[in-house]
């Protein structure tokens, strides 16, 4: 395997890391670790929320340069954990370089659990329905809300709608089922099940990351995902409040 | 007493299948200890009702979940993203969000700035306590890398 292949099997790694939604100087430093642990120098990355750009110059002394946009992230931890496993290998020397290609292939091919995130969905919006002070029907009215978020959300995750028009559809969604079960008189307060079926859409991870990446310096990306965090809030707002609208 | 028990099994139930949702299935100890991470802010949230200062509660809460997951982090050798996103939903303010978006329904201005300027007061005080416990860990880092740090000139 030469050297521009490995080099191509460590940006693949960069794209990897952003489209599960790893920081940003994570990106910079997995990146930069990886290159100059496998011994090249002028190692240059730049890296914002859907783009980075890694530089260096090889061993015959030409300069090699890659980059790679990646616009549909996704949130995966189990991913991240695992890439960050392989880089701190890679980095310290302990995997050839030609095995590199084989761990991606394994990490990435991991098939997703699907029934455990509708399982997520289910009781993340159950159980803070409780949380909030809610009773046992509110929080099966939540629970029913999680249930038929989950597929709106695979759906419009698949068909590549921007995550503010999927946020102001979830939101609808969630209130208009709370609010039917409020009509018939199933529940007597909206409030509980509206509360805890919003947590799951609220943007926990976006504000995180922001800060982490303004505390360690890359001011572009921590605005540009605080942005992103209140847009989110604020579409969570305004798909409520149409509901809350309509019906009263 | 009650409603406290209820509370705190929400919040860890609840961060348990936030965990899931963001596609924790095969390292399950770490949605385990996220989801502890976000009884310990529920915990520590409540002990310090008697402050009755939400944003002071909220900061203490967040302050000591972030420094418990950089703790976790360094414990698995994983990324510390990990428990801090999963720890900071029994904070997030969901109720302040919906009740907001009532008042201005509801067209009452006062009330909806007020808790309009409450949520947002929250959100900061998360994103403060998230700001103090990186920079912590971030210098805590840099000194045990090069203990004679202070010594030098900066820009070489």
């Amino acid at each position: 395997m030469n050297e521009l292949e490995v080099l191509e099997q460590i940006s693949y790694i960069g794209y990897l890391l952003l489209r599960y939604g790893a920081e940003i100087y994570r990106v910079e430093e997995s990146l930069t670790k990886m290159m100059k642990g496998l011994g090249y120098e002028d190692v240059e990355v730049f890296a914002l929320p859907a783009y980075f750009t890694m530089s260096c110059t090889l061993k015959n002394k030409t300069p090699y340069c890659i980059t790679k946009r990646s616009s549909q992230n996704r949130i995966n931890l189990d991913k991240i954990y695992e890439l960050n496993n392989l880089v701190r290998q890679i980095s310290n020397q302990k995997i050839k370089p030609e095995n590199i290609q084989e761990e991606i292939i394994k990490i990435v091919e991991k098939p997703l659990n699907y029934p455990l995130i509708l399982i997520g969905y289910i009781v993340s919006a159950a159980f803070f329905t409780l949380f909030f002070g809610g009773e046992a029907k509110d929080m099966l009215v939540a629970a029913v809300s999680g249930f038929i978020l989950y597929y709106a959300v695979l759906i419009m995750e698949n068909l590549a709608i921007n995550s503010i028009v999927r946020t102001i559809v979830g939101s609808m969604i969630l209130a208009s089922i709370s609010m039917i079960a409020y009509k018939i008189s199933f529940i007597h307060n909206v409030e509980y099940s509206i509360i805890g079926a919003l947590m799951i859409l609220t943007p926990g991870m976006a504000i995180t990351n922001s800060l982490r990446d303004i505390v360690s310096g890359d001011y572009e990306s921590g605005i540009a995902r605080m942005l992103e965090a209140l847009l989110i809030a604020a579409s969570i707002a305004i798909g409520v409040g149409m509901i809350m609208v309509i019906g009263g | 007493m009650r409603e406290l028990v209820f509370q705190c099994i929400g919040s860890f139930v609840g961060c348990l299948g936030f965990a899931f949702i963001f596609r924790i299935h095969r390292n399950i100890e770490f949605a385990y200890f996220g989801a502890l991470n976000g009884l310990i802010a529920t915990i520590i949230y409540l002990i310090l009702k008697p402050l009755s200062n939400l944003y002071l509660q909220n900061f203490i809460a967040m302050l000591i979940a972030a420094l418990l997951a950089e703790c976790m982090a360094r414990l698995f050798k994983a990324p510390a993203t990990i428990f801090i996103t999963i720890g900071c939903f029994p904070l997030v303010p969901g109720r302040g969000i919906y009740q907001t978006m009532l008042y201005a329904v509801q067209g009452q201005s006062y009330l909806f700035i007020q808790s309009f300027l409450q949520t947002f007061g929250i959100a900061m005080s998360l994103a403060l306590a998230i700001l103090v416990s990186s920079t912590i860990i971030l210098l805590f880092k840099k000194i045990k890398a090069q203990p004679d740090l202070f010594f030098k000139d900066p820009i070489e």
